[in-house]
């Protein structure tokens, strides 16, 4: 292979599959940390619904069906770490790991049940690509955004739409203040436990959807344990993106576009895989030690007591 | 409930939950599969197949648990040994080593066999699989399918292991001289990530490859699944892997089946040896699904069904090479590690 081929049309390509279940994830747990609830669970979360999603496709048939529950896989985690992060004060580290333990532990018991195998179920009908013909007119850009999967285009939609919704509406500015300073936000008149719980409930959808990408998107089957750390490297995108939405977006296409390299860089046989493999890991690290400056969270996380 | 209900209660559970042992009868099989447990088309199911088959030969009861975290083979083994009604005790799979090297000793009396890797006790019989000859064979049909002349392999982890498959393989493909060539080999770094497992199949089938065998695992599971997306021909490892698409035309296998079989047949019989077996391609060990011998195992046992056809010349070829192999003819290279 051609040195030349690292920088070709498919790396580009393969950076934005990649990217798409990190930036569905990072911007979930954005939406959970502006509201000062930490979700360590983005990993649990995102398993849960990428098993739930293959089994609803697996008996209804119809992947619609799949999208749907992982999007309620997501939601009914998420109301069980508002609930008790929120209403009874318990520590987010714990309920979070508590979340990813259960998303490892039930999907294995419900696959074995299921498809007779705890390891992976049975190949189902996937998500559609969409192929927008608009887009081909665009040079260079073009194929690149092309016929990918309609979640990668829901996942462009949602960080632009977080971007708006985040910095120039009304409940965004709540939404912080809730984060920030929630004494400050409830002598303002706004309900602070509202707020987390509905924000804690949607970025854990988001997550869920990260999930979904991967085991109906991508690929359309689910195996065991397939997020694969992903939801933690979400929460190192999310800070990396100083918990905005462009900037989770960009870390997420950063660490996609590092797996893509690292994949192309094994091809070449030029260096030993274990070094190459070390990659994206490397630029974490480099990332976060380093480019990054001084990351400031948008909350303190304790639990809001009303005096 | 006074005290001593519970008492009885946890004593009636104890049993329960201890494996069924009938005193006074002869002494039975054990195993204790793999965490992937029973179902998983693969190490755990044909180990089933061959301690079944050796169950109902000898006429023999066989008593299995499907443990399901590494954590819990050493409770197992344990059991299966100190109750001492089992003459002899299969553990599957490379991971149970570390448990089996201390209850070995705790048991020295006790036979025992350890499928994939080895534990250097006197009472435990370490059956390994010579990958690298059945990885020669796929070779050469992977030499002879491939019309771009250019092949790809995913793996899961750069280990030894994993080596040894590649190594024959890339021989093979050599050896076949149809002007096929192996691209530089890919590891996934994990054996449970099939969407990198698919995303560096696709940057292989990118880069011309139209044939790809994948030894990753679940990993592989997305690999096999890239190829199947763009239309490509894919190969599997350990079992026949050919129930996940038609674009599958063969798979290695290690026939774990006939090692267990033996092995406990020779429990039986009085010739069981504790040390390494290490048996190929000439013993049966080792072969792929598509070879007439195995053939029905996997369409019949299995049913798993092979769609695309291998030309005559082709089998011919693998049929001389594996003749060879088994002669002593060719010599398979290994990595280093194990002695290549």
């Amino acid at each position: 292979m051609e040195i030349g081929a690292l920088f070709s049309l498919s790396i580009l390509q393969a950076t934005i599959r990649m990217a798409t279940p990190l930036t569905f994830a990072a911007l979930g747990g954005m939406f959970c940390e502006r509201a000062g609830v930490i979700n360590i669970g983005l990993e649990g979360i995102m398993l849960h619904s990428a098993f739930w999603a293959v089994l609803a496709t697996y008996f209804s048939g119809s992947p619609g069906v799949g999208l749907l529950a992982g999007i309620l896989s997501g939601m009914a985690l998420g109301a069980v770490l508002a609930l008790f992060t929120v209403k009874y004060y318990a520590d987010q580290i714990v309920i979070g790991t508590g979340i990813n333990i259960f998303g490892l532990g039930f999907s294995a018991f419900v696959c074995q049940r299921v498809w007779g195998s705890r390891g992976a179920s049975e190949a189902v009908a996937g998500l559609p690509s969409l192929s927008l013909p608009f887009l081909d007119r665009i040079p260079y850009l073009g194929p690149i955004l092309n016929n990918h999967s309609i979640l990668v285009y829901l996942s462009f939609l949602a960080f632009i739409f977080a971007h708006y919704f985040l910095f120039y509406t009304s409940w965004g500015l709540r939404l912080r203040a809730v984060g920030e300073n929630p004494q400050s936000a409830d002598t303002a008149g706004i309900n602070v436990h509202l707020y987390k719980m509905v924000f804690v409930i949607l970025g854990s959808t988001l997550a869920g959807l990260g999930g979904v990408f991967l085991s109906l998107a991508h690929l359309n089957f689910f195996a065991w344990g397939m997020t694969n750390g992903r939801g933690f490297i979400a929460l190192a995108a999310m800070i990396f993106g100083k918990w905005t939405p462009i900037g989770c977006f960009l870390a997420s296409l950063l660490f996609g576009f590092a797996d893509a390299l690292q994949m192309r860089i094994q091809t070449l046989g030029i260096l030993p895989p274990q070094i190459i493999l070390l990659l994206p890991y490397l630029i974490t690290i480099l990332v976060l030690a380093g480019l990054v400056g001084k990351a400031t969270p948008p909350s303190d996380y304790k639990p809001y007591v009303k005096k | 409930m006074k005290k001593w209900h519970f008492l009885v209660l946890a004593v009636v559970i104890l049993f329960l939950l201890l494996p069924s042992v009938s005193w006074g009868e002869g002494k039975k099989i054990g195993l204790i599969l793999g965490t992937g447990g029973l179902g998983d088309k693969s190490f755990n199911d044909i180990s089933y197949v061959g301690a079944l088959e050796a169950s109902e030969e000898l006429g023999i009861g066989l008593d299995y648990v499907e443990p399901k975290a590494i954590a819990e083979y050493e409770g197992y083994q344990r059991d299966f040994a100190s109750s001492g009604g089992y003459e002899i005790i299969v553990c599957i799979g490379f991971d149970q080593a570390d448990a089996l090297d201390r209850i070995a000793q705790e048991f020295p009396q006790q036979k025992f066999a350890l499928v994939d890797m080895t534990v250097d006790q006197p009472n435990v019989a370490s059956l390994l699989f010579k990958a690298n000859e059945g990885g020669f064979l796929l070779g050469i049909q992977a030499a002879y399918m491939t019309e771009s002349k250019k092949i790809g392999v995913v793996g899961g982890m750069d280990i030894p292991l994993i080596r040894d498959f590649f190594v024959g393989f890339e021989e093979g493909v050599r050896w076949a001289d149809t002007g096929a060539e192996v691209l530089p080999k890919v590891y996934v770094g994990t054996w449970a990530d099939p969407t990198k497992g698919k995303e560096l199949a696709l940057s292989l089938i990118d880069q011309g490859c139209d044939l790809i065998w994948a030894v990753a695992g679940k990993s592989g599971l997305g690999a096999l699944e890239a190829a199947k997306e763009r239309g490509v021909y894919a190969m599997g490892v350990d079992a026949c892997q050919c129930y996940l698409g038609d674009h599958i035309i063969a798979s290695e296998t290690k026939r774990v089946d006939i090692a267990v079989y033996e092995t406990i047949k020779a429990a039986f019989d009085g010739t069981f040896q504790g040390g390494i077996m290490e048996r190929g391609v000439a013993e049966g060990w080792i072969g792929i699904c598509r070879l007439p011998e195995e053939q029905p195992l996997w369409e019949e046992t299995f049913d798993f069904k092979h769609q695309v056809e291998i030309p005559l010349e082709v089998m011919q070829k693998i049929e001389e090479a594996k003749e060879k192999i088994s002669k002593g003819e060719i010599e398979v290279p290994r990595p280093p590690e194990f002695g290549g």
